[in-house]
């Protein structure tokens, strides 16, 4: 990750990346693209009896052609600064992670180790993490989910590892 | 017709008074209240993580509460606009122009009485309207054949994209993907998988859930965590009531709010907010000293106040009768009723009046909960901000985890969160308004039904949109509205607004 590398503002690419029209256009052409690749198999059909791939195919089109118009609206602007664009910081990494490590943990761990771990994971996303907050909030949103999801709503969730 | 209307209002709050629907308006009340004062958690969210939970309800005490926390949420925003110019909902953006002016000049308690019972007002109106309008629309709604239908969503996403906040090319590109994630899974007319990977998660298609939770939800959180907690003001005694002259002020204000609010809300792409920000433009026209809104003017409170919540709940309307969400919100009602197996149309009314008219009783009944228990409470909602974001967003993750895991009790749902919630900040980064996507993702796959069958009546000739009356006025309507982007005024009033 290119974690504030020293890249200073001048540089082409991190000028691309802030521009505000350039990374949505290439998305929008990029997604175009794949969709077009993955649908070319299906069946297009007529305007009388579209088959599967009709639709998709209008939409690949028309995101491809929105995403070069959205890439030439930002091309001018590439001379001067920009303060849209991503950031690569821990949050980026820490929030879709502690989601991931519920979505895997979630079934063979039970819901309150599984939990204990995805919060613990995204506590540590924040750059003024307190410790304590953090245990604390654990234990409060443990017992707070157990109480809504488990006790009142009787969703089938276990709370321990199966054995 | 009149008694038509009181024996349908019977039915409604038969329904609606049950002990158990008592309750989930109360708490979805409640719940709305409290995202609204929150920032950095909203009504989508928050609905969309609520899914799950009313899945476990009867469809109508389910859609009750995702109602109350839609207009709890009305409520809710403006509190907090008002003392600590925090606006918890967008919708309250305005009203923390005057409302904060007002609480500065120790004005607090007027403005937020103000708001509470214009919201009443307003709430009662357009719920009114909603008794009146529907039924009529739902017959119209009967008479459409494919090709209408295709027209209404059409319009419906134009309209979610020219109210969009930024760039309209976006906007139009974001609903691209949003209809072209809504057709993954399984093509319905041919029994094909399209872009499943032949992974079994993705054969029944895209879960709602997972997309809303990613994108409204984590997205959010990752853009968040990289501004500083703004620490509120603390709050003093508070004088609630107006006085005699605030209250000749804000009653026209609040009138002209609530009629701005109602046809706004119907419209596609209205809601909440858009009716707020109308309303302020109608007042600065209507007053006769422009200059004091800004400056602490009880019609500024009072105009945007009752033309939110009064568009909130008009919103249903199209939802309601014709199946087509005209917000983001409404797109989640949509895959709500879809969950509980109702599907969304003309039809609702008619099949199911015990559902409609249930929800629309409940509203009376949550509107006036809202004030009597809101004013009370306003200092625990203040003293509530206190929360840094630091603790907020574990709890906010803690919901969202357990939320799109439950749904489904599919633990992969949560994997596809993860993955929306990158995307969605990508989005949130770049400007990239995420409201389009949603109501192409819901409309995708019957947009394309329609068209398809649309195509076969006609044997593919395209005409048969501007053959037929009511397609061709849909049409021009849509066509009006890419009109109205490409004007240079309209685009500089858009950018002002919004």
């Amino acid at each position: 990750m290119p974690a504030g590398d020293g890249v200073g503002s001048g540089s082409l690419l991190s000028r691309v990346v802030d521009s505000e029209w350039i990374p949505p256009g290439l998305f929008f052409i990029a997604l175009g693209c794949a969709a077009l690749w993955v649908s070319r198999d299906y069946p297009v059909g007529d305007l009388n009896r579209m088959g599967p791939g009709f639709f998709p195919r209008m939409l690949s089109f028309g995101m491809i052609g929105l995403g070069v118009l959205s890439v030439l609206r930002g091309l001018p602007g590439l001379a001067a600064a920009n303060d849209s664009g991503i950031r690569f910081d821990r949050s980026i990494v820490l929030i879709p992670a502690c989601m991931v490590v519920f979505g895997l943990s979630v079934e063979p761990l039970g819901l309150v180790l599984a939990l204990a771990l995805t919060i613990g994971l995204a506590g540590l996303a924040h750059r003024q993490a307190r410790l304590k907050e953090v245990g604390l909030s654990i234990a409060f949103l443990i017992g707070l989910s157990v109480l809504i999801f488990v006790v009142i709503l009787k969703l089938p969730l276990h709370l321990w590892p199966e054995l | 017709m009149i008694s038509d209307l009181f024996s349908h209002l019977y039915l409604g709050f038969s329904v609606a008074l049950s002990p158990t629907n008592i309750l989930v308006c109360l708490i979805g009340a409640l719940g709305g209240t409290l995202i609204g004062v929150l920032p950095g958690i909203g009504p989508v969210t928050t609905i969309a993580l609520m899914l799950p939970v009313t899945f476990y309800l009867e469809p109508v005490s389910g859609l009750i509460m995702l109602a109350g926390i839609f207009y709890g949420a009305q409520y809710g925003g403006s509190t907090t606009a008002i003392l600590v110019n925090i606006p918890g909902e967008t919708s309250a953006v305005v009203t923390a122009l005057d409302g904060y002016q007002m609480a500065q000049q120790g004005r607090a308690g007027p403005a937020l009485t103000t708001a509470a019972l214009v919201s009443l007002f307003a709430g009662m109106v357009s719920t009114l309207v909603i008794c009146l309008a529907a039924p009529p629309l739902a017959v119209v709604g009967k008479s459409f054949g494919a090709p209408e239908y295709c027209a209404l969503m059409t319009l419906g996403l134009i309209g979610a994209v020219v109210i969009a906040n930024g760039s309209i090319l976006k906007a139009l590109g974001m609903m691209l993907v949003g209809l072209l994630l809504g057709i993954v899974g399984i093509d319905i007319n041919t029994g094909d998988g399209r872009f499943t990977f032949d992974l079994p998660t993705l054969m029944d298609g895209i879960d709602f859930v997972p997309i809303s939770v990613g994108i409204f939800g984590l997205g959010e959180i990752i853009s968040n965590l990289r501004v500083t907690d703004r620490r509120p003001v603390s709050t003093a005694k508070l004088q609630m009531w107006p006085t005699r002259e605030d209250v000749r002020r804000a009653t026209p204000a609040a009138i002209r709010g609530t009629a701005v609010g109602c046809v706004i809300g119907i419209l596609p792409g209205g809601g909440a907010a858009l009716s707020a920000f109308m309303s302020y433009m109608v007042e600065k026209r209507v007053a006769r000293d422009p200059s004091i809104l800004g400056k602490g003017a009880i019609e500024g409170v009072a105009a945007p106040e009752a033309a939110n919540n009064a568009g909130a709940q008009t919103s249903f309307i199209p939802m309601l009768t014709l199946g087509i969400p005209g917000n983001a919100v409404m797109a989640v009602m949509v895959a709500a009723l879809m969950i509980h197996g109702i599907n969304p149309g003309p039809g609702v009314i008619t099949d199911k009046p015990d559902l409609f008219w249930g929800i629309v009783a409940s509203m009376f009944i949550g509107n006036v909960m809202l004030v009597i228990i809101n004013l009370p409470l306003i200092g625990i909602w203040v003293s509530l901000l206190r929360i840094p974001y630091r603790v907020l967003y574990l709890a906010i993750i803690t919901f969202c985890a357990i939320g799109s895991y439950a749904f489904r009790g599919n633990p992969n749902d949560v994997l596809l969160a993860a993955m929306f919630g990158v995307v969605g900040y990508f989005f949130i980064a770049y400007r990239c308004e995420p409201a389009p996507l949603l109501l192409g993702f819901v409309l995708g796959p019957r947009l394309e039904e329609n068209l398809r069958s649309s195509m076969l009546i006609s044997g593919g000739d395209p005409m048969i949109f501007l053959n037929r009356p009511i397609s061709l006025g849909l049409f021009l309507a849509t066509l009006a509205l890419v009109l109205l982007i490409v004007l240079p005024s309209f685009r500089r009033t858009r950018e002002e607004a919004l």
